[in-house]
């Protein structure tokens, strides 16, 4: 059976009751085929030295003094050249924040791709302390671009003919730069979708706080008797974020040609969160594209598209605003997927130690919070976690959570703390069973073996077999290559969508890099058929960008049975199926464009 | 209870009752004294179960699950029964906890009513396996025993969120605001704790404990801490005039009296005190007394506006029914000028 996908509402809370505001909807009945399966185990071992990626992340003194060393930094996979892999770029921050207001910063490290091998080339030039990357067609040029967010700064940086990195435009004004003193805006994650769908990609910002680096609080907040002591499990730590204020995340429409205007008026009615992880996405099935974002120490929001532009936020009707017991958690990072594969997409949100991961199944009315059900509270509430994915990355057609980890506080190494400072990232398997499944490393070099401070993370092909793989940023730490190397393997199928190479007609209109698609496929005969559900989005874990490639994993299905993409010009088209170990380059309005093995 | 008990028991410094001071180190997440005292205080109180309760929490608050398990083993009790569920809860295994939260049968009945954590762990757990519905009762019969509790705002946005689930938005939105103003208080409330543990001399964090008591309409509350505070700092103006606050609430109308005029003799500027003794002398028929209070109130600027301009009329009354029909007329076109604006 097909389980087709209803339009979800989330419905706000009226000031006073309106009976038109109670229009839900009923979704489909959950009927999940549980196929016995001979599960390969996911192994991903580290090879990022063995690869010439050498890249050492940065990220202040150990100590971890203050709150801006402790965040780490994000990555990207992009293909830069347009030559089909892809190419790595790390943020990086600084050695100290001495250093950053003595010598201005640092640059962005670039690693190009020749063949599964890296090699670093000069960066765009840019000088800061950055901290998340974004990727996408800023320019409408057929090639992939970059967004480079930091602690003062806001960069775009487009692709050159040649697949080098131009620096462009800084986004921020000038009082909210590194240079005019004070508290400088700090942006965290960010993300490319079309906000207006006018074919544009625009841009949505997460910020985090004030914090001055000439005045660094230490100690306590406050003054005299009333003065908060700044401590976490009676071990003194670095400020923040609760007691700092907060900064409002900025929403920038793009002008389809590298440049942006600040229109953040389009969030309505925001109130300042400590926002550290952004995901768009089609939460309610309405063709367009919405705005999760995980906030630290405060209410997470789901910003819901009006279809135009304007956003509001339905995150407490969802029920993803607070912890199931009400409380802000500290949100860190975000992933979409259909876990249950009911045609709806569910939500990971990572948190801090003592706060579980979270898993919210899309029903509905909103979320329905499993985290529970599933084991998850009791296997992730030691670890503090950042990055989250929600991938297939076996292959077997359920989707797994991976999760990056580390603690912020060196101080985690005490005892009593329950938890530790560094941390070994995380795979579970989240089906066919609705009780998460840990996987355990296969190798000591795998990284869910490697017990490190992990942040940033994207997924991609990066040797191109068609399994996903895992690039990571360890803090003060050499980056992670973790390589799949799953197997004997199920059967997998690699689709990229893109939008038309001209924009025509009038909005709505799909990005040229075919950013907000939703791609369906149709797999398996009889009571094992199902659907398998993607959006194609670049934003993706902590502060990082993912290939724009989908990954869909068929198990021991040779062939899938039909795939229909929704495109975000609201056109649907509908393609015949064919056989799995295939790479399609699907564009709107012309099919498979083209098609490689695996 | 247990708030006034804490706080008398914190305010007596060093001679708190352990129970007391562990059950407030736990609610404010501070595990390592608890543990800190632990082993040797439960070899000397063998087998007390509210004691070893709390020493679990703490040590599974911090990791050592082993150590709570083993604790929790070498007694039996109400107590011991919520802290084994709340193990439970912590490990996912809903149908355990709730083999121990709920008594058999239909509706959904805590085995251990006279306890906040009896009602709020079975709706909790009934909740995490997706029964927010058969959850409601225990989460509305916990805030209707328990409003202060520091599960309260956890309840609210649990019915905020089965009323959101039925479809009953306008429920689900009285529900969402009086669980953010719960949860406000109950931060600030926390905080005030713990600044007057890490401040014990200072006056400041304890006044704004029985401050956020009198917010919430709890002046038994409020008087518990503030007596205790006034033992330390006898001199605190502020403290006495709330201290003559919550004794009017508690209707110990000769306490308020002179709980203000103690105030108003350390701070003559305290005009809120001024105005409440006026009231009070009025009530009791005092007038010349309520007079001279209130000459003194409306010769201010800050009684140009409420809540101290209420000072005129009430000056404007006393001067009529003293015979000063034409001071009265003056204080009445006064007292409506300033409200004109």
């Amino acid at each position: 059976m097909i389980r087709r996908k209803g339009r979800r509402i989330l419905v706000a809370l009226p000031r006073r009751v309106n009976a038109s505001s109670l229009g839900l909807v009923f979704g489909c009945l959950l009927t999940v085929a549980c196929t016995p399966r001979t599960a390969p185990q996911p192994s991903f071992n580290d090879e990022a030295g063995a690869r010439g990626l050498s890249h050492v992340n940065r990220s202040g003194e150990a100590s971890k003094h203050a709150i801006l060393e402790a965040n780490g930094a994000g990555v990207a996979l992009i293909d830069l050249g347009t030559d089909d892999d892809l190419d790595a770029v790390f943020a990086q921050g600084c050695l100290s924040i001495d250093e950053l207001l003595t010598g201005g910063g640092v640059d962005l490290a670039v690693f190009t791709n020749s063949s599964g091998s890296f090699t670093e080339v000069p960066g765009p030039g840019l000088s800061g302390w950055w901290t998340g990357l974004a990727t996408g067609d800023l320019d409408s040029d057929g090639d992939t671009d970059l967004v480079a967010a930091g602690y003062g700064s806001l960069r775009a940086v487009l692709q050159g003919p040649d697949g080098e990195l131009i620096a462009g435009d800084e986004l921020l004004p000038p009082d909210e730069q590194i240079a005019a003193g004070g508290a400088p805006s700090w942006c965290t994650s960010l993300a490319t979708f079309d906000a207006d769908r006018d074919g544009h990609l625009d841009l949505y910002v997460g910020r985090y706080l004030d914090l001055d680096p000439n005045a660094i609080p230490t100690g306590a907040l406050g003054e005299g008797a009333l003065a908060v002591p700044c401590r976490w499990k009676g071990l003194e730590v670095y400020c923040g974020p609760r007691g700092l204020p907060a900064q409002r995340d900025m929403l920038l429409m793009g002008n389809g040609d590298g440049t942006f205007r600040d229109e953040s008026w389009r969030l309505f009615n925001e109130e300042a969160g400590y926002t550290l992880s952004v995901l768009p996405f089609d939460a309610d099935g309405d063709g367009d594209t919405d705005v999760a974002v995980a906030c630290d120490s405060s209410p997470n929001r789901l910003w819901i598209s009006d279809g135009a532009g304007g956003f509001s936020d339905f995150a407490y009707e969802a029920g993803f605003a607070l912890s199931m017991d009400g409380r802000p958690e500290a949100g860190m990072g975000l992933a979409a997927g259909d876990v249950d594969r009911d045609g709806r997409l569910d939500l990971a949100l990572t948190n801090f130690s003592q706060e579980p991961t979270r898993l919210l199944l899309g029903a509905a009315v909103g979320y329905t919070d499993v985290t529970y059900r599933y084991g998850l509270n009791a296997e992730s509430r030691a670890l503090l976690s950042w990055g989250a994915h929600l991938v297939d990355f076996d292959g077997d057609g359920f989707l797994e959570l991976f999760t990056t980890n580390g603690h912020v506080y060196p101080e985690a190494d005490e005892e009593l703390t329950g938890t530790s400072y560094a941390q070994p990232d995380t795979l579970w398997r989240l089906g066919p069973g609705t009780r998460c499944e840990r996987i355990a490393p296969q190798q000591s070099d795998s990284v869910l073996a490697l017990a490190r401070g992990t942040r940033g993370s994207a997924v991609g092909d990066v040797d191109g077999d068609g399994r996903p793989d895992l690039l990571i940023s360890a803090i003060d730490s050499h980056a992670i290559l973790g390589m799949n190397r799953t197997g004997p393997d199920h059967a997998r199928l690699c689709v990229r969508l893109l939008g038309p190479t001209e924009l025509e007609g009038s909005a709505p209109r799909t990005p040229r890099d075919g950013t907000g698609a939703r791609c369906v496929m149709i797999v398996g005969s009889g009571a094992e058929e199902h659907a398998l559900l993607a959006e194609a989005f670049t934003a993706a874990g902590y502060q990082s960008a993912s290939s724009p490639w989908l990954h869909f994993g068929l198990g021991d299905e040779a062939t899938f049975k039909t795939l229909r993409v929704s495109w975000p010009s609201g056109a649907v088209e509908e393609l015949p199926g064919g056989p799995a170990g295939r790479r399609l380059w699907i564009r709107e309005g012309e099919g498979v464009v083209r098609e490689e093995s695996l | 209870m247990k708030f006034a008990l804490l706080m008398a028991c914190l305010l007596a410094g060093a001679d708190m009752d352990q129970r007391a001071r562990w059950e407030e180190w736990v609610e404010l997440g501070m595990h390592r004294p608890v543990l800190a005292e632990a082993e040797a205080a439960l070899t000397e109180a063998a087998g007390d179960p509210e004691l070893l309760a709390l020493a679990a929490r703490a040590a599974a608050a911090s990791g050592d699950t082993l150590r709570a398990e083993r604790w929790l083993s070498s007694a039996e009790g109400p107590a011991i029964r919520l802290e084994r569920a709340r193990l439970h809860l912590a490990g996912d295994r809903i149908d355990e906890a709730l083999a121990l939260l709920l008594a058999p049968g239909e509706p959904p009945r805590p085995r251990l009513p006279e306890r906040a954590d009896g009602w709020v762990l079975a709706g909790r757990a009934l909740a995490r396996a997706g029964e927010l519905e058969r959850a409601r009762p225990l989460l509305e019969q916990m805030i209707a025993r328990f409003p202060h509790d520091d599960e309260a705002p956890a309840a609210l946005h649990l019915l905020a969120q089965a009323a959101i689930t039925r479809g009953d938005l306008e429920s689900a939105r009285e529900l969402r605001d009086r669980a953010t103003s719960s949860a406000r208080w109950r931060a600030f409330f926390d905080v005030r704790r713990r600044q007057a543990l890490e401040h014990p001399d200072d006056p400041l964090p304890r006044f704004g404990v029985a401050a956020l008591w009198m917010e919430v309409g709890e002046a038994a509350r409020a008087r518990d801490v503030l007596d205790a505070l006034l033992d330390d700092a006898p001199n605190y103006a502020r403290a006495h005039a709330l201290r003559g606050d919550a004794a009017r609430a508690l209707g110990d109308l000769e306490v308020s009296l002179a709980a203000w005029s103690r105030a108003l003799e350390l701070d003559g500027d305290l005009h809120t005190a001024r105005l409440n003794r006026a009231i009070l002398h009025i009530t009791r028929e005092d007038l010349s007394a309520a007079k001279k209070d209130l000459e003194v109130l409306v010769t201010l600027e800050e009684a140009r506006a409420e809540p101290l301009l209420q000072a005129h009329l009430l000056f404007a009354t006393v001067l009529e029914t003293l015979g000063d029909a034409e001071g009265a007329r003056a204080a009445r076109a006064r007292y409506e000028a300033l409200k004109r604006g």
